[in-house]
């Protein structure tokens, strides 16, 4: 059947499988609603839609900015100190075992229980950026140390065997190999970074932002418009993670093959 | 268990104390830098009093227990049937690549949807309650399990793959024999990662859904001032969370060990 060849040739291309699934989402999602009655949790993709258009940006706009800045902000953090704790371990490889283990405690602090306590301490704009940079620090430093480690070994010694030192070793091997792997950790951090800024959003002490929309939204039970706010801060973090991805694939034009 | 297993197991636990008494300086310090409160910033001493040598101690320790066991069933149920599921899945794409297709990028949407935005969606689709909770933690497991067991499964050698092949084997034999031992080490590190995120999305299920477990009482506890409380349940469930991780993680290496992977 050649048809069904030529489908499934298609279907190997990612964005066309990409659109078929989604498409297959949405058509599900509008089959197990269009026969709900009013349904109060449940809306269907053309009443989240409609209610989306409705809102406008004067609804989104107010309520997506300051979340939005307090999510880079703690990514930024976040990435910061996950670099900066990865170089320490490039420099000195025997920390990397404790250090990697003070990552673990970071990353089973469980931000519900981290938020009031750093709310408290500090207050509700800098829990948000705190958490968004907690929940960012964790995969940046994982991602960084294996990266490091993935330099090869006969790499390596031919930089020893002409004469270079640890710096020339760090330099021209370790940091090349395990850019890749830090772009690959900064994209799975681009949703982390939105999620710790929506938690701190839900703590309170924080008058605008997605978390406090959706948290009004939902005590008016207005489920086209949770719906609707969920969606948008999907394709958010989406977009952030294709943006970061793009941009690292400039960046280390090397790790085109081993991506293919 | 030979000696050197012993001596492997004797320097993670060793590497972990280590790492916890960074961990409660930084704590310490970082209270004393900021200048908190005492009333609100409690110390280490303080949590030990609170659930050891208080007057009340023995009733502390039996609230957080009670909210501890909640909270371990509602992460516990949804962990290992994410797991279970993203393995189930990740076989059937490994023989299915269409079906892979056709999901995955779909699962790479959804999975870039923060829990907490997923919270409400989850609780207006299910209803406050169990299935509730395990609906989250489920997703928040299965996602990325499915993709790393998934590439663990596609890791196998062309070479390994003809020769069953080759020998008459089926896709099906080519599963059995070259791709599940391959996708070992990938199932095994998916369940060490997932280990912290099960807990993450119980404990935000409990605070924004059901109000109960560890997640509910926490923010009872910062709502009511209750701070020793809400400290004594924030180590608790940060400590648990580190057993078990370290007892994944442990099964994990001694596993690959066996397997002759660890380098």
């Amino acid at each position: 059947m050649p048809l069904l060849a030529r489908f499934r040739g298609a279907l190997a291309r990612p964005w066309v499988g990409g659109t078929v699934g989604i498409v297959l989402l949405l058509v599900l999602w509008w089959a197990m609603t269009a026969n709900l009655e009013n349904s109060t949790s449940f809306p269907s993709p053309v009443d989240v839609a409609r209610s989306a258009v409705q809102d406008g940006w004067s609804y989104y706009g107010p309520n997506v900015t300051p979340t939005l800045g307090r999510a880079v902000q703690g990514y930024l953090w976040g990435n910061l100190a996950g670099l900066a704790l990865a170089a320490v371990v490039l420099v000195v490889p025997r920390l990397e075992d404790v250090i990697t283990q003070l990552g673990v405690i970071s990353s089973c602090l469980p931000v519900v229980a981290i938020g009031p306590i750093v709310m408290v301490i500090f207050g509700g704009r800098a829990a948000a950026i705190f958490l968004g940079a907690l929940l960012v620090f964790f995969t940046t430093l994982v991602g960084a140390i294996l990266g490091m480690r993935s330099a090869s070994r006969s790499s390596l010694d031919l930089v020893a065997a002409y004469g270079g030192g640890r710096w020339t070793q760090i330099r021209k091997v370790q940091l090349m190999s395990a850019l890749p792997a830090i772009v690959t950790a900064l994209q799975v951090a681009v949703p982390a970074a939105l999620l710790g800024a929506v938690v701190g959003e839900y703590l309170g002490g924080i008058d605008s932002g997605i978390g406090v929309a959706l948290n009004a939204a939902q005590r008016q039970i207005q489920p086209d418009r949770v719906w609707a706010m969920s969606i948008l801060a999907g394709l958010i973090s989406l977009a952030g993670y294709g943006l970061v991805g793009a941009l690292g694939r400039l960046l280390t034009p090397w790790a085109k093959e081993r991506r293919a | 268990m030979n000696r050197g297993t012993g001596a492997f197991v004797a320097r993670r636990v060793g590497t972990l104390a280590l790492a916890v008494l960074v961990a409660l300086g930084v704590w310490v310090a970082v209270l004393a830098v900021f200048d908190v409160s005492p009333l609100i910033g409690k110390r280490p001493w303080d949590v030990f009093a609170y659930v050891v040598t208080d007057e009340g101690a023995a009733e502390h320790r039996a609230a957080i227990a009670a909210d501890l066991a909640v909270t371990v069933k509602d992460a516990g149920i949804g962990y290992l049937v994410g797991l279970a599921a993203a393995f189930v899945l990740a076989v059937l794409f490994a023989v299915s690549p269409v079906l892979e297709r056709i999901v995955m990028p779909t699962a790479m949407v959804l999975r870039s949807i923060p829990l907490v935005v997923l919270t409400p969606l989850i609780t207006l689709i299910f209803g406050i309650g169990q299935t509730g909770v395990t609906a989250i933690v489920i997703i928040v497991v299965f996602l990325p399990a499915l993709a790393n067991i998934l590439y663990g499964l596609r890791s196998v050698s062309g070479e390994h793959r003809d020769l069953v092949l080759a020998y008459g084997g089926s896709a099906w034999t080519v599963l059995r024999k070259v791709a599940l031992p391959a996708a070992v080490p990938s199932t095994l590190a998916s369940a060490r990662i997932a280990v912290p995120s099960a807990v993450t999305g119980a404990m935000i299920a409990e605070w924004l859904s059901t109000g109960q477990g560890l997640g509910g009482a926490i923010s009872r506890a910062a709502g009511s001032f209750g701070y020793d409380a809400m400290w004594a349940s924030a180590i608790t469930v940060a400590a648990v969370t580190m057993l078990a991780y370290a007892v994944v993680s442990i099964a994990d290496s001694l596993v690959q060990e066996r397997m002759g992977q660890l380098t």
